[in-house]
Protein backbone atom coordinates (compact mmCIF):
# COMPACT_ATOMS: atom_id res chain seq x y z
CA UNK A 1 0.00 0.00 0.00
CA UNK A 2 1.04 3.49 -0.18
CA UNK A 3 3.23 4.97 2.25
CA UNK A 4 4.29 1.41 3.67
CA UNK A 5 7.96 1.72 3.00
CA UNK A 6 8.15 5.45 4.65
CA UNK A 7 6.57 4.10 7.47
CA UNK A 8 9.66 1.77 7.55
CA UNK A 9 11.45 4.77 7.12
CA UNK A 10 9.56 6.19 10.30
CA UNK A 11 9.97 3.30 12.72
CA UNK A 12 13.64 3.35 11.85
CA UNK A 13 14.34 7.17 13.06
CA UNK A 14 11.88 6.55 16.22
CA UNK A 15 14.56 3.75 16.53
CA UNK A 16 17.30 5.99 16.22
CA UNK A 17 15.92 8.55 18.81
CA UNK A 18 16.21 5.79 21.46
CA UNK A 19 20.00 5.23 20.14
CA UNK A 20 23.30 6.77 21.72
CA UNK A 21 24.63 6.45 18.33
CA UNK A 22 23.77 6.67 14.52
CA UNK A 23 22.27 3.31 13.02
CA UNK A 24 23.32 2.84 9.25
CA UNK A 25 21.76 5.23 7.10
CA UNK A 26 19.04 3.55 5.48
CA UNK A 27 20.09 4.27 1.42
CA UNK A 28 17.77 1.48 0.20
CA UNK A 29 14.15 2.47 1.93
CA UNK A 30 15.08 6.38 1.20
CA UNK A 31 15.73 5.61 -2.57
CA UNK A 32 12.41 3.12 -2.71
CA UNK A 33 10.43 6.09 -1.14
CA UNK A 34 11.74 8.40 -3.81
CA UNK A 35 11.16 5.88 -6.51
CA UNK A 36 7.22 5.24 -5.07
CA UNK A 37 6.59 9.44 -5.24
CA UNK A 38 7.87 9.53 -8.58
CA UNK A 39 5.47 6.69 -9.95
CA UNK A 40 2.91 8.23 -7.96
CA UNK A 41 3.58 11.46 -9.43
CA UNK A 42 3.80 9.46 -13.05
CA UNK A 43 0.42 7.94 -12.63
CA UNK A 44 -1.05 11.41 -11.67
CA UNK A 45 0.41 13.46 -14.51
CA UNK A 46 -1.28 10.53 -16.68
CA UNK A 47 -4.29 10.90 -15.52
CA UNK A 48 -4.73 14.63 -15.35
CA UNK A 49 -3.22 15.03 -19.05
CA UNK A 50 -6.24 12.90 -20.08
CA UNK A 51 -8.32 15.79 -18.67
CA UNK A 52 -6.02 18.29 -20.20
CA UNK A 53 -4.61 18.95 -16.89
CA UNK A 54 -6.93 20.41 -14.88
CA UNK A 55 -8.75 18.86 -12.06
CA UNK A 56 -11.71 17.09 -12.90
CA UNK A 57 -14.00 18.37 -10.55
CA UNK A 58 -17.64 16.75 -12.46
CA UNK A 59 -16.06 13.26 -12.07
CA UNK A 60 -15.48 13.33 -7.90
CA UNK A 61 -14.52 9.85 -8.39
CA UNK A 62 -10.99 10.86 -10.27
CA UNK A 63 -10.65 13.54 -8.41
CA UNK A 64 -10.54 11.61 -5.17
CA UNK A 65 -8.46 9.32 -6.23
CA UNK A 66 -5.88 12.41 -7.52
CA UNK A 67 -6.01 13.57 -3.99
CA UNK A 68 -5.03 10.75 -2.57
CA UNK A 69 -2.50 10.27 -4.64
CA UNK A 70 -1.04 14.01 -3.37
CA UNK A 71 -1.29 13.40 -0.24
CA UNK A 72 1.14 10.50 -0.15
CA UNK A 73 3.16 12.00 -2.21
CA UNK A 74 3.62 14.80 0.72
CA UNK A 75 3.13 12.32 3.73
CA UNK A 76 6.18 10.15 1.81
CA UNK A 77 8.32 13.80 1.35
CA UNK A 78 7.46 14.52 5.44
CA UNK A 79 8.49 11.24 6.13
CA UNK A 80 12.12 11.67 4.33
CA UNK A 81 12.78 15.05 5.79
CA UNK A 82 11.56 14.01 9.43
CA UNK A 83 14.28 11.32 9.07
CA UNK A 84 17.16 13.36 7.71
CA UNK A 85 16.17 15.92 10.03
CA UNK A 86 16.92 14.04 12.65
CA UNK A 87 20.35 12.69 11.46
CA UNK A 88 21.27 16.09 10.85
CA UNK A 89 20.26 17.11 14.00
CA UNK A 90 22.13 14.50 15.88
CA UNK A 91 25.07 15.38 13.25
CA UNK A 92 25.09 19.06 14.43
CA UNK A 93 24.92 17.48 18.43
CA UNK A 94 27.99 15.22 17.13
CA UNK A 95 29.88 18.57 16.30
CA UNK A 96 29.31 20.54 19.00
CA UNK A 97 30.33 17.52 21.33
CA UNK A 98 33.71 17.44 19.22
CA UNK A 99 33.56 13.89 17.82
CA UNK A 100 36.46 13.37 15.89
CA UNK A 101 34.99 13.88 11.94
CA UNK A 102 37.81 11.17 10.90
CA UNK A 103 37.03 8.86 13.18
CA UNK A 104 36.18 5.47 10.48
CA UNK A 105 33.68 4.04 12.92
CA UNK A 106 31.45 7.03 13.39
CA UNK A 107 31.54 7.62 9.23
CA UNK A 108 30.92 3.89 8.95
CA UNK A 109 27.12 4.73 9.26
CA UNK A 110 26.60 7.99 7.39
CA UNK A 111 25.91 7.70 3.54
CA UNK A 112 28.85 10.51 1.87
CA UNK A 113 26.67 13.62 1.92
CA UNK A 114 26.03 13.14 5.29
CA UNK A 115 29.67 13.14 5.96
CA UNK A 116 30.04 16.18 3.84
CA UNK A 117 27.59 17.72 5.89
CA UNK A 118 29.60 17.25 9.26
CA UNK A 119 32.97 18.46 7.88
CA UNK A 120 30.99 21.55 6.64
CA UNK A 121 28.98 22.19 10.01
CA UNK A 122 32.43 21.11 12.10
CA UNK A 123 34.07 23.80 9.56
CA UNK A 124 31.06 26.21 10.23
CA UNK A 125 31.33 25.90 13.85
CA UNK A 126 34.85 26.41 14.40
CA UNK A 127 34.44 29.46 12.86
CA UNK A 128 31.79 30.76 14.96
CA UNK A 129 33.46 29.11 18.21
CA UNK A 130 36.23 31.46 16.90
CA UNK A 131 34.54 34.99 17.53
CA UNK A 132 34.17 33.45 21.12
CA UNK A 133 37.17 32.26 22.62
CA UNK A 134 36.97 33.75 25.77
CA UNK A 135 33.85 31.72 26.72
CA UNK A 136 34.62 28.52 25.10
CA UNK A 137 31.18 27.69 23.96
CA UNK A 138 31.14 23.62 23.75
CA UNK A 139 31.91 24.71 27.91
CA UNK A 140 29.70 22.83 30.20
CA UNK A 141 26.23 24.12 30.47
CA UNK A 142 25.81 23.19 34.11
CA UNK A 143 26.00 26.05 36.30
CA UNK A 144 29.87 26.49 37.68
CA UNK A 145 29.86 25.76 41.60
CA UNK A 146 33.06 25.49 42.61
CA UNK A 147 36.61 26.19 41.20
CA UNK A 148 37.91 23.35 43.56
CA UNK A 149 36.76 19.92 45.15
CA UNK A 150 36.98 19.00 48.26
CA UNK A 151 39.09 16.43 50.41
CA UNK A 152 39.41 15.05 53.13
CA UNK A 153 42.80 14.22 53.86
CA UNK A 154 43.15 10.75 55.16
CA UNK A 155 46.99 9.87 54.98
CA UNK A 156 49.66 12.17 54.85
CA UNK A 157 50.65 13.07 51.02
CA UNK A 158 53.29 15.13 51.64
CA UNK A 159 53.70 18.57 49.56
CA UNK A 160 51.49 19.18 46.39
CA UNK A 161 51.96 21.82 43.85
CA UNK A 162 48.50 23.50 42.59
CA UNK A 163 48.27 26.02 39.91
CA UNK A 164 48.83 28.63 42.89
CA UNK A 165 52.07 27.40 43.88
CA UNK B 1 29.98 17.19 55.89
CA UNK B 2 28.34 20.90 54.54
CA UNK B 3 30.88 21.50 51.27
CA UNK B 4 30.16 25.87 51.27
CA UNK B 5 31.75 26.27 54.97
CA UNK B 6 35.15 26.16 53.88
CA UNK B 7 34.79 29.02 51.49
CA UNK B 8 32.40 30.66 53.89
CA UNK B 9 34.40 30.78 56.44
CA UNK B 10 37.17 32.58 54.30
CA UNK B 11 34.96 34.66 53.31
CA UNK B 12 34.16 35.68 57.10
CA UNK B 13 37.67 35.93 57.96
CA UNK B 14 38.52 38.40 55.32
CA UNK B 15 39.64 41.55 57.02
CA UNK B 16 37.91 44.84 55.90
CA UNK B 17 41.46 46.30 53.94
CA UNK B 18 41.58 42.87 52.37
CA UNK B 19 38.33 43.47 50.96
CA UNK B 20 38.82 47.11 49.59
CA UNK B 21 41.67 45.92 48.11
CA UNK B 22 40.39 43.35 46.52
CA UNK B 23 37.66 45.84 45.23
CA UNK B 24 40.73 47.90 43.69
CA UNK B 25 42.55 44.95 43.10
CA UNK B 26 39.35 44.26 40.50
CA UNK B 27 38.46 47.76 39.36
CA UNK B 28 41.87 48.95 38.63
CA UNK B 29 41.64 46.75 35.75
CA UNK B 30 38.62 48.52 34.29
CA UNK B 31 39.14 51.64 32.18
CA UNK B 32 34.93 51.69 31.53
CA UNK B 33 32.74 53.80 33.13
CA UNK B 34 32.45 52.97 36.45
CA UNK B 35 28.51 53.08 36.62
CA UNK B 36 28.23 50.47 34.06
CA UNK B 37 29.88 47.97 36.26
CA UNK B 38 27.13 47.18 38.25
CA UNK B 39 24.34 47.03 35.84
CA UNK B 40 26.10 45.05 33.58
CA UNK B 41 26.16 41.70 35.04
CA UNK B 42 22.65 42.60 36.03
CA UNK B 43 21.78 43.16 32.58
CA UNK B 44 23.18 39.88 31.46
CA UNK B 45 21.40 37.64 34.02
CA UNK B 46 18.47 39.32 32.91
CA UNK B 47 18.98 38.81 29.00
CA UNK B 48 19.95 35.44 29.69
CA UNK B 49 16.76 34.86 31.90
CA UNK B 50 14.95 36.72 29.25
CA UNK B 51 16.46 34.72 26.33
CA UNK B 52 15.49 31.70 27.71
CA UNK B 53 11.94 32.03 28.72
CA UNK B 54 10.46 33.34 25.57
CA UNK B 55 9.14 31.54 22.86
CA UNK B 56 10.50 33.73 19.75
CA UNK B 57 14.35 35.46 19.41
CA UNK B 58 15.27 38.76 21.26
CA UNK B 59 17.47 41.23 20.04
CA UNK B 60 20.85 40.93 20.53
CA UNK B 61 22.82 42.82 23.43
CA UNK B 62 25.65 44.26 21.57
CA UNK B 63 27.03 46.87 23.27
CA UNK B 64 25.97 44.50 26.49
CA UNK B 65 27.95 41.63 25.61
CA UNK B 66 31.30 43.73 23.72
CA UNK B 67 31.59 45.32 27.21
CA UNK B 68 31.58 42.24 29.22
CA UNK B 69 33.79 40.46 26.85
CA UNK B 70 36.06 43.31 27.40
CA UNK B 71 36.31 42.85 30.71
CA UNK B 72 36.56 39.02 30.58
CA UNK B 73 39.97 39.38 28.94
CA UNK B 74 41.16 41.99 31.42
CA UNK B 75 40.27 39.59 33.94
CA UNK B 76 41.52 36.47 32.44
CA UNK B 77 44.88 38.66 31.30
CA UNK B 78 45.37 39.87 35.78
CA UNK B 79 45.04 36.63 36.30
CA UNK B 80 47.68 35.28 33.92
CA UNK B 81 49.82 38.02 35.25
CA UNK B 82 49.32 37.83 39.03
CA UNK B 83 49.41 34.23 38.91
CA UNK B 84 52.80 33.79 37.45
CA UNK B 85 54.24 36.20 38.79
CA UNK B 86 53.66 36.53 42.30
CA UNK B 87 54.26 32.78 42.50
CA UNK B 88 56.07 32.43 46.16
CA UNK B 89 53.38 35.33 47.47
CA UNK B 90 51.09 35.35 50.79
CA UNK B 91 47.50 33.67 50.92
CA UNK B 92 46.29 36.93 50.21
CA UNK B 93 46.86 37.27 46.27
CA UNK B 94 45.75 33.67 46.01
CA UNK B 95 42.22 34.48 47.96
CA UNK B 96 41.77 37.41 45.45
CA UNK B 97 42.17 35.34 42.19
CA UNK B 98 40.13 32.69 43.48
CA UNK B 99 37.26 34.60 44.13
CA UNK B 100 38.05 36.55 40.69
CA UNK B 101 38.21 33.26 38.70
CA UNK B 102 35.01 31.99 40.37
CA UNK B 103 33.17 34.92 39.20
CA UNK B 104 34.77 35.03 35.92
CA UNK B 105 33.84 31.22 35.66
CA UNK B 106 30.00 32.52 36.22
CA UNK B 107 30.16 35.52 34.02
CA UNK B 108 31.30 32.94 31.50
CA UNK B 109 28.44 30.18 31.76
CA UNK B 110 26.17 33.11 31.69
CA UNK B 111 27.46 34.73 28.17
CA UNK B 112 27.85 31.16 26.88
CA UNK B 113 24.30 29.90 28.01
CA UNK B 114 23.25 32.94 26.32
CA UNK B 115 24.68 32.47 23.26
CA UNK B 116 23.83 28.68 23.17
CA UNK B 117 20.10 29.55 23.78
CA UNK B 118 20.06 32.13 20.67
CA UNK B 119 21.67 29.09 18.56
CA UNK B 120 19.41 27.16 19.57
CA UNK B 121 16.60 28.87 18.65
CA UNK B 122 17.74 30.36 15.49
CA UNK B 123 18.73 26.62 14.51
CA UNK B 124 15.13 26.04 14.96
CA UNK B 125 13.30 28.74 13.27
CA UNK B 126 15.80 29.19 10.16
CA UNK B 127 13.50 29.70 7.25
CA UNK B 128 11.21 31.72 9.71
CA UNK B 129 13.85 33.80 10.39
CA UNK B 130 14.88 34.28 6.52
CA UNK B 131 11.09 34.43 5.59
CA UNK B 132 10.36 37.15 7.42
CA UNK B 133 12.95 39.30 5.92
CA UNK B 134 11.70 38.23 2.78
CA UNK B 135 8.03 38.98 3.61
CA UNK B 136 9.39 42.46 4.60
CA UNK B 137 11.15 42.97 1.31
CA UNK B 138 8.18 42.59 -0.55
CA UNK B 139 6.28 45.77 1.65
CA UNK B 140 4.20 43.35 3.68
CA UNK B 141 4.51 46.04 6.74
CA UNK B 142 3.07 44.02 9.44
CA UNK B 143 6.19 41.13 9.52
CA UNK B 144 8.93 42.80 11.39
CA UNK B 145 12.09 41.16 9.62
CA UNK B 146 13.79 39.17 12.18
CA UNK B 147 16.79 39.15 11.20
CA UNK B 148 17.66 42.57 12.30
CA UNK B 149 17.28 41.03 15.93
CA UNK B 150 20.74 38.76 14.79
CA UNK B 151 24.26 39.59 15.40
CA UNK B 152 26.34 39.74 12.01
CA UNK B 153 27.70 36.16 13.40
CA UNK B 154 24.66 34.81 14.24
CA UNK B 155 23.51 35.65 10.64
CA UNK B 156 26.80 34.40 8.98
CA UNK B 157 25.96 31.20 11.00
CA UNK B 158 22.04 30.55 10.48
CA UNK B 159 22.62 31.46 6.33
CA UNK B 160 25.35 29.09 6.51
CA UNK B 161 23.89 26.30 8.24
CA UNK B 162 20.63 26.72 6.08
CA UNK B 163 22.78 26.66 3.02
CA UNK B 164 24.53 23.30 3.75
CA UNK B 165 21.19 22.08 5.57
CA UNK B 166 19.61 22.57 2.17
CA UNK B 167 22.60 21.20 0.09
CA UNK B 168 22.16 18.00 2.36
CA UNK B 169 18.56 17.48 1.66
CA UNK B 170 19.21 17.88 -1.95
CA UNK B 171 21.53 15.82 -2.79
CA UNK B 172 19.71 12.93 -0.45
CA UNK B 173 16.61 13.08 -1.91
CA UNK B 174 15.00 16.34 -2.75
CA UNK B 175 16.56 16.49 -5.99
CA UNK B 176 14.89 13.53 -7.39
CA UNK B 177 11.49 14.59 -6.36
CA UNK B 178 9.12 16.35 -8.62
CA UNK B 179 9.32 19.41 -8.80
CA UNK B 180 6.39 21.18 -7.12
CA UNK B 181 7.61 18.75 -4.31
CA UNK B 182 11.05 20.34 -4.12
CA UNK B 183 10.51 22.82 -2.05
CA UNK B 184 11.28 22.83 1.96
CA UNK B 185 9.02 25.92 2.61
CA UNK B 186 6.04 23.80 1.46
CA UNK B 187 2.57 24.88 2.98
CA UNK B 188 0.13 23.40 0.61
CA UNK B 189 -1.57 20.26 1.75
CA UNK B 190 -3.08 21.93 4.32
CA UNK B 191 -0.04 21.70 6.91
CA UNK B 192 3.19 24.83 6.97
CA UNK B 193 6.10 22.83 7.17
CA UNK B 194 7.76 25.96 8.41
CA UNK B 195 8.08 25.43 12.34
CA UNK B 196 7.38 29.22 14.16
CA UNK B 197 7.43 30.05 17.33
CA UNK B 198 4.77 29.78 20.12
CA UNK B 199 3.58 33.11 20.84
CA UNK B 200 0.99 31.81 23.05
CA UNK B 201 3.19 30.27 25.05
CA UNK B 202 2.52 30.96 28.76
CA UNK B 203 5.54 33.14 30.56
CA UNK B 204 5.86 34.14 33.77
CA UNK B 205 6.63 37.96 34.00
CA UNK B 206 7.28 40.55 36.32
CA UNK B 207 5.79 43.87 36.37
CA UNK B 208 8.76 46.83 36.78
CA UNK B 209 6.79 49.69 35.40
CA UNK B 210 3.00 50.15 36.13
CA UNK B 211 0.83 49.94 32.75
CA UNK B 212 -2.03 52.26 32.58
CA UNK B 213 -4.26 50.65 30.00
CA UNK B 214 -5.11 47.34 30.84
CA UNK B 215 -4.22 45.11 28.47
CA UNK B 216 -6.89 42.33 27.41
CA UNK B 217 -6.64 38.48 28.09
CA UNK B 218 -9.65 36.86 26.42
CA UNK B 219 -12.24 38.10 28.02
CA UNK B 220 -10.60 39.52 31.27
CA UNK B 221 -8.88 42.90 31.56
CA UNK B 222 -5.91 43.08 33.20
CA UNK B 223 -3.73 46.35 34.58
CA UNK B 224 -0.17 45.09 35.43
CA UNK B 225 0.75 46.57 38.39
CA UNK B 226 4.45 46.95 39.77
CA UNK B 227 5.71 44.55 41.55
CA UNK B 228 3.46 42.24 40.41
CA UNK B 229 3.68 38.78 38.88
CA UNK B 230 1.79 37.21 36.49
CA UNK B 231 1.20 34.27 34.66
CA UNK B 232 0.37 35.05 31.14
CA UNK B 233 0.53 34.53 27.28
CA UNK B 234 3.42 35.79 25.81
CA UNK B 235 2.23 37.28 22.77
CA UNK B 236 -0.13 39.44 25.31
CA UNK B 237 2.83 41.13 26.56
CA UNK B 238 5.76 41.16 24.09
CA UNK B 239 5.78 44.43 23.38
CA UNK B 240 6.07 45.45 26.94
CA UNK B 241 8.90 43.22 27.43
CA UNK B 242 10.69 45.14 24.48
CA UNK B 243 9.78 48.37 26.35
CA UNK B 244 11.28 47.53 29.32
CA UNK B 245 8.03 48.01 31.59
CA UNK B 246 7.90 43.72 32.27
CA UNK B 247 10.83 41.25 32.83
CA UNK B 248 10.47 37.36 32.18
CA UNK B 249 11.35 35.47 35.54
Amino acid sequence: MYGDIANKLIQDAKLTQMLETLPLYQEELVRSIVREVRDLHRDTEAVLARYGGELPTQDRKVACWIFVQHLCMRRNKRCLLAYQRLRSTRLDAMAWNDVDTMDQEVLNNLNPNEQDYLRDYSELLVDYKGEWVDVDLTGSLEPPRDLFIDVRVLKDAGEIQTEYG
Amino acid sequence: MNDTTDIDDIINNLRDDDISNLHSGIEIQSSLDDSFQQTDLTDLKKAWLAERMSPDILAFQTSLIDRLMDRIRIQAAYIEENSMADFHNSGDIKMKLLIVESELERIKFLVRGYLRTRLSKIDKYTIYIIQSGENQQEGNADQFDLRLLLSPQEIQYMERHHRILLNLYNTQFLSALPAQLQRLDDSSGGISMVEEPDLDKPVFIRVLETVERPIRVGLDEITLEKGNIYVLRYSAISKYLIGGEVELI
